[in-house]
């Protein structure tokens, strides 16, 4: 029964993940660009389904900005323990990637991908919205296979 | 009632406002910053773009017989630095905004350059060399005298200048 209906549920589980968004000490300039650019009517990401959540447990979607300062790598570690299986990992900017201007700095401890399995990283400091739009285009493709395999 | 039917038929005219990037490509602002683009024929290896990078994206390791430059979008800042700094026109940054790529291809789009050293025809120490293209571009118009000398090393070239200073005083 399962078997048949496997390809359309994870077409539809894919058709609207949510996006959890998480700051690990960013200066605020890759959140602009994602909250109140990407994420506004004018780039709409409403169009793949995209919304954000408020709370980590309803989550698909997790997207980290920031170099992950020593501060907040305890409580970062604790809210991405609680996002639920299967989920996909987006970096937003180039602090994630490799710490960026910080980078060498005895306060932070980048690259993100230390920490947490990152899929897909949208380069740019910031970067413009169109690749973030890309980086959710490439994020649901990711999250559709994960889904499907959880489904199996 | 009139008004409002005015808007709503003026609205549906001008389209939706929503970009619709995904499926159609977007028109680039002017003076927009993407990735950083490197071309190694006009590299003359004077390392001001290594001083001048703010996130340390740009690197070259010098070894025996070449030097190596690499440039990394990943620290990348896109502050349009090493563009306005370099002499020769080798850094360029572009309006490519594709800069959303899987985790695993993240190194793969570093610029890379290899650029072999030549021999200073005098006394066969190792130079860096200067392209063709450059000398053309820099050296407009009559420049035997440059073309001349041109794989001479700075010591030697100021041995030369010197002595032919001395003949011009002897005369």
């Amino acid at each position: 029964m399962l078997g048949v209906l496997k390809k359309p549920l994870s077409k539809m589980i894919a058709g609207s993940p949510w996006v959890y968004r998480m700051n690990t000490g960013s200066c605020n300039g890759c959140d602009v660009e994602l909250a109140t650019v990407a994420l506004c009517p004018r780039y709409d990401t409403s169009r793949f389904g995209v919304k954000l959540s408020g709370s980590p447990k309803h989550a698909d979607i997790v997207v980290i900005t920031g170099p992950m300062t020593i501060r907040c790598k305890d409580a970062a570690y604790r809210i991405f323990s609680q996002i639920p299986e299967p989920k996909v990992v987006m970096t937003v900017g180039n602090c994630p990637i490799s710490g960026n201007v910080f980078q060498d700095s005895y306060a932070i401890d980048p690259p993100i991908s230390k920490h947490f399995p990152v899929d897909v990283s949208v380069a740019g400091c910031p970067p413009s919205p169109w690749a973030i739009l890309d980086g959710f285009v490439k994020c649901i493709e990711i999250w559709e296979k994960r889904v499907a395999e959880q489904l199996d | 009632m009139l008004t409002t039917l005015k808007t709503v038929l003026a609205n549906i005219a001008k389209g939706p406002a929503t970009s619709q990037y995904p499926f159609k490509e977007e028109k680039v602002p002017a003076g927009f910053r993407g990735k950083v683009t490197y071309d190694p024929t006009k590299c003359i290896g004077c390392k001001t773009c290594v001083h001048v990078c703010a996130g340390k994206a740009i690197k070259i390791n010098e070894k025996e017989d070449s030097f190596d430059f690499t440039i990394w979008d990943g620290t990348c800042t896109r502050c349009q630095m090493c563009e306005n700094f370099c002499p020769t026109g080798a850094i360029k940054v572009t309006d490519n905004y594709h800069n959303a790529y899987l985790a695993e291809d993240a190194y793969k789009r570093a610029c890379y350059g290899n650029i072999p050293y030549i021999h200073c025809s005098e006394c066969n120490k190792t130079i860096k060399p200067l392209p063709e293209v450059v000398a053309q571009e820099k050296l407009k118009g009559e420049n035997s005298a440059y073309i001349e000398r041109s794989v001479i090393c700075p010591d030697c070239r100021r041995k030369m200048m010197a002595k032919d200073l001395m003949k011009g005083l002897a005369r």
